[in-house]
């Protein structure tokens, strides 16, 4: 397998096989991550497809100073902001956590593990879900959430707390929650 | 493995259209990888920094290369020797190395020149506070430097007037700008045409403190142009070369119609006038270039 670096300096050559061997190795990964975003299938799409444009557009200041997975990750969870900004999604809510609807038709049968709490993550409000990701799998703090997102610090902890006891609750129910 | 890790390590095989539509997508930013990355290259970004330096470095060359003939012309260093040679040089004097003759038609009078001594209300004591008036008469005669008339000299006009001695146009180097073509010890010019121009000189020149004069063309009649006035210090003793080479360069200038041929109409006949009149107006010592005690000392 070709690696990034020699991949990014063919891009950078425009060699268009280069370019699509490099498609193939980040399109999963961001659309994997955009999915943890959105609820719907295709905004994770576009959300992805707008992060690799942004990837492609951005090689060439790429530094080599770290990975660049975390770094084109780190573009497609600002993009996934962007573009949630833009249907006006409210960090801020405090919705309800009794109002969380888990699919009806999730089964351990027809998903593996991962889709299962994919699957329940996709169920959480706008709000809850953003900063859990944020927080729990991107690993920013509790200021820069409340930076990115335009909101306090105490609403991005009370979220992400919110929303933690809410999918504890459902992967509990599930069986899924064979972690913490 | 904890939720998060299971999370962050979630792979979802996209669509084979997602591909298509990404590169309808790359085609519709109309943005390339390449274009992106030749914007961003270093030498890119160089490139004006090099065109701004290059255009510098031209203009620097080419404003230096208009002013220092000029600037050489205009005020020109002097030696002891010729200081020494214009101390000696009697006043009233218009040329002591060239053949004068007053005009006939024009009737000679006498050049009051006269060189006053102030010393400042407050004290004379300070040397600054000098100030030096150099007073000519409105009703100065018009001399005529040898550009016409005198055919029994071998020696054409441009030698007659340039033929200053080694010590006087030493500074000026063999040929200080194309136009002026000073001839040393009476040999002709290396290159170029003859100095051409009939010089005609109204009022005399100073020995003593710094004037400033004006080339007239046209018998007499100034054109209102900055640059053909020219203060000149006259202990440096290159001042009646400096201001001959000067009247040239102007004078070459016109003829060619470089100089406000445009505006001005050209006249059959030039005169180049070297006016010594303005004079009259006041400049500022230069404490440099003055090898008066200061009044202070004892």
């Amino acid at each position: 397998m070709d690696s990034f670096d020699d991949l990014i300096a063919r891009c950078l050559c425009r060699e268009p096989a280069a370019e699509k061997r490099l498609y193939d190795r980040l399109a999963p990964v961001l659309l994997g991550l955009c999915r943890r975003y959105f609820a719907n299938p295709e905004d994770a799409e576009d959300a992805m497809i707008q992060s690799l444009l942004t990837v492609f557009e951005k090689l060439p200041q790429f530094r080599y100073e770290g990975s660049f997975e975390g770094w084109a990750r780190r573009i497609a969870v600002h993009t996934s902001l962007m573009a949630l900004r833009k249907k006006k999604v409210d960090f801020s809510s405090a919705e309800d956590v009794a109002s969380l609807e888990v699919p009806a038709d999730f089964s351990l049968d027809s998903q593996d593990r991962t889709q299962a709490i994919l699957a329940c993550v996709q169920a959480l409000p706008e709000g809850y879900r953003t900063v859990f990701n944020l927080f729990a799998v991107e690993g920013y703090s509790h200021a820069e959430i409340a930076d990115a997102l335009g909101i306090s610090e105490a609403t991005s902890k009370s979220q992400y707390s919110r929303a933690r006891a809410r999918l504890q609750s459902v992967l509990t129910a599930k069986g899924l929650n064979r972690a913490d | 493995m904890r939720i998060e890790d299971e999370l962050r390590q979630l792979q979802t095989a996209p669509r084979a259209e997602a591909w298509e539509k990404f590169q309808a997508a790359r085609a519709a930013a109309g943005e390339s990888v390449a274009e992106a990355a030749a914007s961003q290259r270093p030498v890119r970004r160089l490139v004006p920094y090099w065109a701004w330096a290059a255009a510098g470095v031209a203009l620097v060359i080419a404003v230096g290369g208009l002013w220092i003939p000029d600037a050489r012309q205009a005020v020109p260093r002097g030696t002891e020797s010729a200081e020494a040679e214009l101390r000696t040089a009697p006043l009233g004097d218009p040329a002591p190395t060239n053949q004068v003759e007053p005009l006939p038609e024009v009737a000679v009078a006498a050049v009051q020149a006269s060189s006053t001594l102030q010393k400042a209300s407050s004290g004379g004591n300070k040397p600054n506070h000098r100030e030096d008036d150099l007073l000519l008469d409105a009703s100065a005669p018009l001399y005529k430097v040898n550009c016409d008339g005198t055919p029994e000299e071998a020696q054409s006009p441009a030698e007659a007037l340039f033929s200053h001695s080694e010590e006087l146009s030493a500074p000026f180097g063999p040929t200080p700008s194309p136009e002026v073509h000073l001839a040393e010890s009476g040999a002709p010019a290396a290159s170029g045409k003859p100095f051409e121009a009939p010089i005609a000189q109204k009022g005399s020149w100073p020995t003593s403190s710094w004037f400033q004069f004006e080339v007239a063309l046209n018998n007499g009649n100034l054109y209102d142009l900055n640059d053909l006035r020219r203060s000149v210090s006259p202990k440096s003793g290159h001042w009646r070369q400096s201001a001959l080479a000067f009247a040239q360069k102007q004078w070459e200038n016109l003829r060619r119609g470089e100089r406000s041929a445009a505006a001005l109409a050209l006249p059959e006949e030039l005169t180049v006038t070297i006016d010594l009149k303005s004079a009259a107006r006041r400049l500022p010592a230069n404490p440099f270039t003055r090898n008066d005690p200061p009044k202070n000392n004892p």
